[in-house]
Parts: C-alpha cells; sequence; structure tokens
C-alpha cells in the first residue's frame, strides 16, 4: 500500500521549524575556531545505499529496517459483548533523513460505529529510544517492538504519559495505547481512551505484487506485505467504560528508500469478505487526476495470493462527504468490481466523519475509515468488513506552516 | 623665526591659558574616555569585496541565512545525552532562549545528532543570530539572562559571539593590568632618569593627559566608524609611551637651557622658548615619522587595521600637541622648581667624551669587525621568520581558562575541529538550481566535491540523503507545488532560492590549517580536479576560505603600504638631516631591528619558545595583521630614536664637517635621552606581556623587543659602524639638490641652532 506517502510527507515537523539537517546554508559556523588539533570525533554515521530488492524474510522483516520511510499499520473491527462495534486504527511510522534522527510518529483512532463518533489522537517523539526490538545473535531483528513515550523534553508537561506500544513477530502482535489526560480531553474523549490487542494471524503474511517488492519507478520501491486476517482480543477503555472486545485485524507492514509518488493523494481500500477473501486495492493518483499507480492483491481463504493489475478491477465512486472541518470533499461511497473473479463490493463509511487532522505531526489531513460491506459473489451476496484511506482531498502544510 | 619658536613664545606668553586649555579639554574627554571599551568591537577582519565575504553576504540577503551564531555547549561527568535526567536539564537551560531578541532560530542537539559527542557527555545547541558577527556581543547580555542554570548539568557560551565578547571583556582587563604595572615602572624609570618627583610627575601627568584625551578622541570617532578592541591598548601603549618620550625629551632639553642660563629674568621663558624651538622640533618630526607608519595603516580596508592606525594618529597627535604645549606651559609655570623633591643628583648637561662617545669611537675603529657580526646577530634574531605561517586570530588568542575558550577547547577535542569551519560554497547556477538539467549537474559537482579525500562531507540540496537519487531528487524538486516531503522541503528551503544554493562542505581542517587553504584553491581554480562545472559561478566561503581571502588581501596591500611608510619616511628624514644616503641608511637600520622582532615574533609566539614563562599557550601561526601593525608601529617609533640620534649627528657634522665626531658627539648628546626614552617604551610595552590576549602580549613584547633593540645594538653598534665605513658619503647631497631644497625646506637642525640663540 501507498500509505506511505503520508509519512513522506510526513518529515518531521521539527525539522521545518528549525532549519533541520538541511540548514547547510546556516551551518554551525563557528567565527573563531581553534588551532590544529586532530578530529577525535568519529564522522556521523551515514546511512548506507542497499540494493533492492532483496527477498522479504519474516519474522527478520517484521522488525524496523534504516531505510527512509517505514510504517507499522493496524486497522481492524471490533465488538463488545454489549454489542457495541468499533472500527480502530493504530499505527507507528518511522522516518530516517539524513543526519536527523530517527522519527517517530503514531496515531490512534477509534470509530464508534454505534455511537456514531470518531475519536483519534497522535503522537510524535525523536530518537532511537523507541525502537526496542529485540535482536538475534546475528544483531537482526526478530520482531518489532516500538514504544512512544511522546515525551519532549522542552515540554516537562509531556513526561510521564502512557505508552504507545506494538510490539510484534511472526503474526503474534500485542498493540497498547492509552491517551493520557490531556491527550483524551483533546481527542474528545475526557474520560478516557485506551486500546489493548493480542493479535494473532490466520493466515501467512501476503507479499504484494508477487514478491513482496512494489516498483515505484524513478520514486523508488518499496517492501510491502500484510496480514490481513488476525483476531483480535482484548479491551477498550472509552469514556471510563473498559470494555473486552474481540473482531479482527489488518497489519499492513512497508518500508523503503522511496519517495513521494502521486503528487494527487491516494485511495487505499482494504476488505475482509465473510467467505474468507481479503482484498486489498491502491489507486495512487498524480495531481493531474491521472493515476500512475493502479494495483490490488486477492488473499484466499487457503492464503494464497494473487496480484491484480490495474485492468484486473474497477473502483468506482458512489458518494461524497465534504467535511465541515477542513472543507475537503472526500469520496464516500465505492463500487468496486473484479471481473475475473465475478465479484462486485459495495463500501460506504459506517462514520461520515472519520478525517484526522494530523499536521501537527505529518504534516497532513487524511481519511481512514471503518466501512460497511456488501459484496456479490457469481451472484450470491456476501458480507464483509472493511477500511479505506483517503489522502490528497485536503490541503497538507508545508515546510513554512 | 620659525614656526617652532613662534610656538614657544606663544606657551611662554600664554602658559596659563594654554594649561587651563588643558584642563577643559581634561574636563571634557575625562567622562567619556572610560566608555570608550563600549564602543569597540571585536573583529574587524571582514572585507565586502573579499571572496569569501561576498559568499556569506549572497547566502545572507539571498538565503537569508542568520549572520552569526552562539554555541550552547552543555556537559556532564555522569549524564549523557539522549536521556531523559540531560534532556529535561538542556531543555531547562534553553527554554527561554528561543524567544530571546535577537535569535533567528536554534538547531537543538535532539534534532542533530551530529551535535552530541561520541560519548554523548558532551552536546551542543546553536542559537542563530541575526546581527553581524561583529555586533554579536550584543547579544549576550540578554541571552545570558535567559540561559537559566540547570542542575547537572554544566553550561557554557561559545563561538563568534561568545569569544568576541570574550575578547571585549580581557582586552580591558588587560589594559587595566598593563597600566598598574607600567605607570608605576615608568614612573620610576622617569625619577632615575629626573632625579626629581616634579620632573617625572609632569612628565607622567602631561603623558597621561595626552592619552586621556586622546581615548575621548577616539571615543568620538567611534560613534562614526567601527573601532577594532585591540585599539584601546595599542592606543594607551602608543599614548603613555610616546607621551612620556616627548615629555622626557622637552624637559631634559629644558633643564640643559637653564642650566645655560643661571641668572636673568628671562631665564625661564628663554628657556622655554629654545626648547620648543629646538626639541619641540624633533618632538614633531618624530611625531610625523610615527604618524607617518600608522597613517600606513590606514591604507588597509580592514576595519581592525585602519582603526588602529586612525586611533594611532590620534594618539600621536595629541602626544606631540601635549609636548608642545602643555608641557612647555607647565615648564613656564614650574620653571627651576621642575627640579623640586630630587631624589638624586643627575648632571643635566651632557658631556663631550662620556661613555657613548667612547663607545662609538672604540666601534668606529674596527667598523668591519662590528658590523659583520652584529649583523649576523641581528638577521639570526629574524631567521625565524622564514618560516612564519600566517593566519587569522582563533579562540585560542584567549587563555585557556576563559569560559569561551574552555567550551571551545571542549566542543574542538569532542568534535574535531573541522565540524566548526565548513567551507560555504554559494553556487549560482544558470536558471533555476531545480531545473532537471542543473539538478543532475550540482548531483554530478557534489559528488565529485564529496569524493576528495579531504572532503568528510557535503550537505546541499542534492546531499540531504545519501539514500536518494537523481531521479528521486528530480522529481521531489519536480513537483510543481514544491516537494511533499517536509524533510526535503526544509532542506531547499534552508539551501536554495532560485537560481542560487549553497554547497557546505564539511573538513576535517580547522579554518587555519594549510590542508583547508590548498583545498579551498583547489576549489577556486578554473579547471582544477575540483572546480564547479560549467554554467555554474561558485563562490567559496567560510573557514579556511575566510582566513585565506584575509591573510591573501593583507599580504596583497602590504607592499603599498610600506613603500608608502618608506618613501615618505625617506622625505622626512631628507628634509630633517638635508642627505641622501643618511635616511636610506637609517630605513635599513630601522628594517633590521623590525626582522629581529618579527624574528622573535615567530620563535615565541609561533614555535611557542619561551610560553612557560609569559605563560601562553603557542599559537602555532602568527596572526596576520600583527607584523603588519608592528611594522607601522615600529618603523615610525624606532625611526623616533634614529631621528634623536641623526639629528644631534648633524648638528655636529654642521659644527665640525667632521664624520666621526659627528658620529661620537651625537652619540653622546642623544645616549641617556634615547636609552631613557626607549626604557620608558620598553617598560610600558614590555607590561603588555602580561596580557591575556595572546595577541596582546605579542604586540606588547615584539614592540618592546625592537624597541630594546634599537636602542642598545642597532644603535650602537651598527649604527656608529656604518657611519664610520661611509664616510662622508654620510651627509652626501648633489649640489642641485642643495640648490633646490635653499629656502624651500624648513630650517635644518643646525640654523635652527642658531637661529634661537
Amino acid at each position: 500500500m501507498i500509505r506511505s506517502l503520508l509519512l513522506v510527507a510526513m518529515a518531521v515537523s521539527l525539522v521545518a521549524c528549525t532549519g533541520g539537517a538541511g540548514g547547510t546554508a546556516g551551518a554551525p559556523i563557528l567565527a573563531n575556531p581553534a588551532a590544529v588539533r586532530p578530529s577525535l570525533a568519529p564522522p556521523t554515521e551515514t546511512p548506507i545505499a542497499v540494493v533492492d530488492p532483496r527477498p522479504v524474510v519474516l519474522p527478520r522483516d517484521d522488525g524496523p529496517h534504516d531505510r527512509l520511510t517505514e510504517w507499522w499499520y493496524y486497522t481492524g473491527h471490533l465488538r463488545a459483548d454489549d454489542g457495541a462495534r468499533f472500527g480502530f486504527e493504530f499505527v507507528v511510522f518511522r522516518a530516517e533523513r539524513g543526519r536527523f534522527p530517527t522519527s517517530w510518529v503514531s496515531h490512534l483512532a477509534i470509530t464508534d460505529e454505534t455511537g456514531d463518533r470518531f475519536l483519534y489522537s497522535q503522537r510524535l517523539e525523536i530518537g532511537a529510544q523507541v525502537d526496542r526490538s529485540p535482536r538475534g545473535a546475528d544483531g537482526q531483528p526478530t520482531g518489532f517492538d516500538l514504544r512512544l513515550d511522546g515525551a519532549d523534553p522542552s515540554r516537562p508537561e509531556t513526561a510521564g504519559a502512557p505508552p504507545w506500544a506494538m510490539s510484534g513477530a511472526g503474526g503474534r502482535d500485542h498493540l497498547m495505547a492509552a491517551l493520557a489526560p490531556a491527550e483524551a480531553a483533546r481527542a474528545g474523549a475526557p474520560g478516557g481512551l485506551a486500546l489493548d490487542l493480542d493479535l494473532v494471524a490466520t493466515k501467512p503474511a501476503a507479499l504484494h505484487d508477487r514478491d513482496g517488492w512494489i516498483d515505484f519507478g524513478p520514486a523508488g520501491g518499496s517492501y510491502y506485505y500484510s496480514r490481513t486476517a488476525m483476531e483480535a482480543t482484548g479491551s477498550l477503555l472509552l469514556e471510563g467504560r473498559s470494555l473486552a472486545v474481540e473482531g479482527s485485524a489488518w497489519f499492513d507492514h512497508q518500508w523503503g528508500d522511496f519517495i513521494s509518488v502521486g503528487g494527487g493523494g491516494w485511495d487505499w481500500f482494504a476488505v475482509n469478505l465473510d467467505d474468507g477473501t481479503d482484498l486489498s486495492i491502491s489507486l495512487v493518483r498524480d495531481a493531474d487526476g491521472t493515476y500512475p499507480l493502479v494495483y490490488g492483491t486477492v488473499v484466499a481463504p487457503d492464503g494464497s495470493v494473487r496480484h491484480l493489475d490495474r485492468d484486473a478491477f474497477t473502483v468506482d465512486v458512489t458518494d461524497r462527504w465534504v467535511s465541515l472541518a477542513t472543507g475537503a470533499d472526500y469520496p464516500a461511497g465505492w463500487f468496486i468490481r473484479i471481473p475475473a473473479d465475478d465479484l462486485t463490493i459495495t463500501l460506504h463509511p459506517t462514520v461520515e466523519n472519520q478525517e484526522l487532522d494530523t499536521t501537527a505531526t505529518t504534516g497532513v489531513v487524511y481519511w481512514e475509515g471503518s466501512q460497511d460491506v456488501r459484496a456479490t459473489r457469481r451472484g450470491v451476496p456476501l458480507s464483509g468488513e472493511g477500511y479505506v484511506e483517503l489522502t490528497g482531498y485536503a490541503p497538507s502544510v508545508t515546510a513554512d506552516d | 623665526m620659525t614656526p617652532f619658536d613662534r610656538l614657544g613664545r606663544f606657551v611662554v606668553r600664554r602658559a596659563w591659558w594654554v594649561v587651563c586649555a588643558w584642563i577643559v579639554l581634561l574636563l571634557i574627554a575625562i567622562p567619556f574616555a572610560p566608555q570608550v571599551p563600549g564602543k569597540l568591537s571585536a573583529g574587524g577582519f571582514i572585507l565586502d569585496d573579499l571572496e569569501s565575504a561576498r559568499a556569506k553576504a549572497l547566502l545572507e540577503t539571498e538565503l537569508d541565512v542568520p549572520p552569526s551564531a552562539l554555541v550552547i555547549v552543555f556537559s556532564s561527568p555522569s549524564l549523557e545525552a539522549g536521556t531523559p535526567a540531560f534532556e529535561l536539564a538542556a531543555a531547562e537551560a534553553m527554554r527561554d532562549i528561543g524567544t530571546a531578541p535577537h535569535v533567528a532560530r536554534v538547531v537543538s542537539h535532539t534534532l542533530s545528532p551530529s551535535q552530541v559527542s561520541a560519548d554523548g557527555h558532551t552536546a551542543y545547541d546553536i542559537v542563530f543570530l541575526d546581527l553581524p558577527p561583529d555586533d554579536s556581543p550584543d547579544a549576550l547580555p540578554i541571552l545570558r539572562e535567559r540561559l537559566r542554570e540547570s542542575p547537572g548539568i554544566d553550561v557554557a557560551l561559545a563561538g563568534g559571539p561568545a569569544f568576541y565578547g570574550d575578547v571585549q571583556t580581557v582586552s580591558e582587563a588587560d589594559l587595566r593590568r598593563s597600566e598598574i604595572i607600567s605607570l608605576p615602572l615608568a614612573a620610576l624609570a622617569l625619577i632615575f632618569v629626573f632625579g626629581s618627583l616634579v620632573a617625572a610627575g609632569v612628565t607622567l601627568m602631561v603623558g597621561g593627559a595626552a592619552v586621556i584625551v586622546a581615548l575621548a578622541g577616539i571615543f568620538v570617532v567611534a560613534s562614526f566608524m567601527p573601532m577594532s578592541i585591540f585599539v584601546l591598548n595599542l592606543a594607551t601603549l602608543l599614548g603613555l609611551g610616546l607621551g612620556v618620550d616627548y615629555s622626557l625629551l622637552m624637559t631634559s632639553r629644558f633643564r640643559e637651557e637653564l642650566a645655560l642660563r643661571p641668572d636673568g629674568l628671562d631665564r625661564v621663558p628663554e628657556a622655554v622658548r629654545v626648547t620648543v624651538a629646538t626639541a619641540g622640533r624633533a618632538v614633531f618630526f618624530s611625531g610625523l615619522t610615527v604618524l607617518l607608519g600608522l597613517l600606513g595603516l590606514i591604507l588597509f580596508e580592514f576595519m581592525i587595521l585602519r582603526s588602529v592606525g586612525v586611533a594611532g594618529a590620534i594618539v600621536v597627535g595629541l602626544a606631540v600637541a601635549s609636548a608642545l604645549t602643555l608641557l612647555p606651559a607647565l615648564l613656564t609655570i614650574l620653571g627651576p622648581r621642575v627640579d623640586r623633591f630630587a631624589v638624586r643628583k643627575v648632571s643635566t648637561t651632557p658631556g663631550t667624551d662620556g661613555a657613548w662617545s667612547r663607545l662609538a669611537r672604540r666601534v668606529m675603529r674596527h667598523p668591519v669587525a662590528v658590523l659583520i657580526p652584529t649583523l649576523a646577530f641581528i638577521l639570526l634574531l629574524g631567521s625565524p621568520f622564514l618560516h612564519v605561517r600566517f593566519n587569522a586570530p582563533d579562540a585560542t588568542i584567549l587563555p585557556p581558562e576563559v569560559p569561551s575558550r574552555a567550551a571551545f577547547d571542549r566542543l574542538t577535542a569532542e568534535f574535531g575541529e573541522g565540524e566548526f569551519a565548513p567551507l560555504v560554497i554559494a553556487v549560482r547556477t544558470t536558471g533555476p538550481a531545480t531545473d532537471p538539467a542543473n539538478l543532475a549537474t550540482l548531483y554530478d559537482y557534489s559528488r565529485r566535491l564529496a569524493a576528495d579525500p579531504r572532503v568528510t562531507r557535503v550537505d546541499s540540496l542534492v546531499d540531504l540523503d545519501p539514500r536518494l537519487t537523481l531521479s528521486q531528487y528530480t522529481l521531489l524538486y519536480g513537483d510543481p507545488n514544491g516537494p511533499r516531503d517536509r524533510y526535503v522541503q526544509a532542506g531547499l528551503a534552508a539551501t536554495t532560492r532560485d537560481d542560487l544554493t549553497a554547497f557546505t562542505l564539511i573538513t576535517p581542517y580547522g579554518p587555519n590549517r594549510d590542508e583547508g587553504r590548498t583545498l579551498v584553491t583547489d576549489l577556486r581554480t578554473p579547471g582544477g580536479s575540483l572546480a564547479p562545472p560549467a554554467g555554474v559561478a561558485i563562490l567559496v566561503g567560510g573557514g579556511a576560505a575566510d582566513v585565506s581571502d584575509v591573510v591573501d588581501r593583507v599580504r596583497a596591500d602590504f607592499p603599498r603600504t610600506a613603500l608608502f611608510i618608506i618613501v615618505s619616511t625617506y622625505l622626512v628624514l631628507f628634509v630633517l638631516l638635508r642627505s641622501v644616503v643618511l635616511p636610506a641608511k637609517a630605513l635599513v637600520m630601522n628594517t633590521l631591528s623590525i626582522v629581529a622582532s618579527f624574528g622573535a615574533l615567530v620563535w615565541i609566539f609561533q614555535d611557542g619558545n619561551l610560553s612557560a614563562p609569559l605563560g601562553f599557550q603557542p599559537l602555532g601561526f602568527v596572526e596576520t595583521t600583527q607584523p603588519v601593525i608592528l611594522f607601522c608601529v615600529l618603523f615610525g617609533l624606532s625611526m623616533d630614536y634614529e631621528v634623536f640620534l641623526l639629528s644631534r649627528m648633524k648638528e655636529v657634522w654642521d659644527r665640525t664637517g667632521d664624520n666621526i665626531e659627528a658620529v661620537a658627539g651625537g652619540m653622546e648628546r642623544s645616549g641617556r635621552i634615547v636609552t631613557s626614552a626607549a626604557l620608558i617604551v620598553v617598560v610600558v610595552a614590555g607590561s603588555f606581556a602580561f596580557a591575556d590576549i595572546v595577541l596582546i602580549k605579542a604586540l606588547g613584547i615584539g614592540m618592546a623587543i625592537a624597541v630594546a633593540l634599537d636602542a642598545t645594538v642597532i644603535r650602537a653598534l651598527l649604527v656608529p659602524a656604518t657611519m664610520r665605513l661611509l664616510g662622508r658619503w654620510n651627509w652626501w647631497m648633489p649640489a642641485t639638490l642643495e640648490r633646490f631644497v635653499a629656502g624651500r625646506l624648513p630650517a635644518s637642525e643646525a640654523e635652527v641652532e642658531a637661529a634661537v640663540r
């Protein structure tokens, strides 16, 4: 998936504020440096470009990579004992740029489908301390363990917040995120908001575009695999109420030395049909409205994976929704056809307003929301669950903002 | 009647008026003099037309690069950067800095890992200021106030503004210390010379008055043009040294004249008149030679040199003025009471066959045997100058315990000196720098530079991350809405506007390293391996380029100044001595003492000899403006003694026509005065050996050595030996020239003597 581009646009708000590592012209020039003295400090480690693509090896590649861009992205659907339904999104982005410290951003969103509410929060943290991933004897990761405390030393009030953490390897993952009181208040959940889930994959990881390598041409390329079907159990704290929840989740992991492609944004779809078929579609738009990159992946009930070229399916928008907050005009309903499978899918948001303003952390406003799914395969109706991500419909911030 | 005779008569007639006028002048000057340091600034090594300055100006005006940067250094023996304890303490210290006046932006170590030392115990934040380097210390008081104390870590200031601020503070302390040392010593020397407290006191008073009024004059001038902080010490040194010297000469002559007139109502007025007409004339010409040397400094465009020249001219002018007006007025009022409170018996009239005369005769008996070893000795002293390394001043001119120096030592030890002296290249492309063709050119150029083993890394719009390819840069910068990556946006904004982009080269070398300067030359050499590609124009600045440009410009401008000083001094001496050979010989003698002084400068301050007793850390180089200042000041100062000496010789020559008698008699008659005068200057200049700033220390010691050599080896050995060898040629003047100058030029020494009596 090309959600990436969200992160690529991310770029660490602080860089823009400070001039950052790119602020070379003003450079740390001391007007009067000292006399002859050998340099004792080792040269700053500069990242080394790696020849791509290489085979994806799990669980090693579950762990972090020293690449420009990477993320671990969960979306899912939860049901409480009382029948209440929730969608959730929990993501950690990782960015490396030059000699700037590794930057981490996390977004957490809960869609209260029953209560027609959408709550979200975000964190940014700079530094290597976020990565606590286990490593084998060879130094290679054996999974991932990421923890954002959201602490900013320049703002003492940010210290002591409960962590946002995600860890896992080989399809057994754990997600834990609890909002600090101030975060919860900003998120519209003054009574508190927390998510704690254990996830177990029921299908093997699916490599997109056959080998897990998406070639973006001159923009680079991205490794990309998904665990499209994971069982989720745990708890959700909402407004002071702790709910035992269970459901399903979709996990995307993507990394690579690629840059933003699709100047117009992108639409991403993840659908789990109740016949056990999982479908992912990515539509990458250019600024001129054309689609330079369109592809899909179908994961069969047995876990086998099939790549969909751009001419293997169609996506039509059936409805729209205009955000009162940003004025962005989003698609809000879709009709997907995969002729070869005689499969049609209709998607409609469970809640209209699932828009996230993450300008504080990633510089973008996007929409990511759970879907009502209706489908038909060879005339047989199916139901399911789905998530859609939409970017590029609202103006993003620039470095000057 | 000569102008000096007329001046003498006037001062005698209006003695109280003259004293009152000086009192008024002093009363006006006294409030201003202490404020001079506040008007002076460190720096002064920047010239707008230097390539490095043009590069800097371009980046400042077109890329909004802040002109100066303060470095805030955090260190802890126990805590490490990145840990909450360290970071919370650092953040607490910095909390109010970002909003302080003149702060353009702050680059925190938390966002730039290269600002954290390998062991993690030292880190630094960069505070960019909107003030030019010379004015940057103005921001220090408020920043120091805003910088919070933070338990657990040490916080120190480094970088240009802190360095400049400390230079100002330490310069003022140096001046106070040298005054405390030199004034009592000069007083003692004067008491020894005159044997009278009143004579010594009057001499000091006149010298002091000249300095105070001169400082006020500098205050006024500094309100209109930038003046270097080094002016403070040099002005005081010159003012005290010359003021006292001139007073010494005048007072000695006055006492001689008084002794010649034991009785009579007009003995005091006559003695004063004759003193002004004769010694006053010598003082005037002496001052003129010093002034010419200092005017040579004004020919330089560098503020530091020009301001020393201007301030020196003010000081010399006032030293001469006080010696020609205030002193004779005081002598008129005091009369014979100038010898009151005698502490020892001193003869007021020079003998005819004293020690100096005997020494001169002995030398003249074996002139070659004296000349050759003496010359060899002087040249040996000067020989270290053959391996001189010129450089610009850096933090090491401050003592290690001064905060900005200590902080800088820590930084260079932890991070390497090259990190703080990057070369910055202003790159002008044909059309926008982000055009695909230009990007490709810049991408190749950057990689060519990075491949040079002397370059640690290159920062530019095509070096934001080594994993980004040319295709990716082309896509990023080709987006009509600008790069979608905020890091790239920030990098582009910081480095590039339209057709101008900045390349920053980090090297392992500090600005004073030869390797860095060679690299600068290679970058600027058309057709060289590091030359810019076709269609691209560059200006190289920063680090070694700044130093190269300053050193090269000083070197290029020096011959012009030297020629001016040599020719003008020759002409003054020609007028004074009415000879075409003696002035040339005097110039050679002068040059020899300066060469010896330069050699000593290199031997001590570059090579580090005597660094322990003199209490400094060797620089490893000679600051490039020092020999220039020394040359210009010393040329005048040494010529002073040459003027005293030769004018006395000329008197005897005019009277006797006997070269040996002229030399011996001149030596004898000027011996005590020149020795005393030189002693005073050596004491005053030598007191700057106790300065904390190495540059001041070096100037003081260099001056003291040159003057001491001049008053001893040169005067006692070289001058008589060469005078003897040249014989009558010393006094040669072509007949046509003689006829030409007769009546056109001021009266000669002999004519003056004849006229006043």
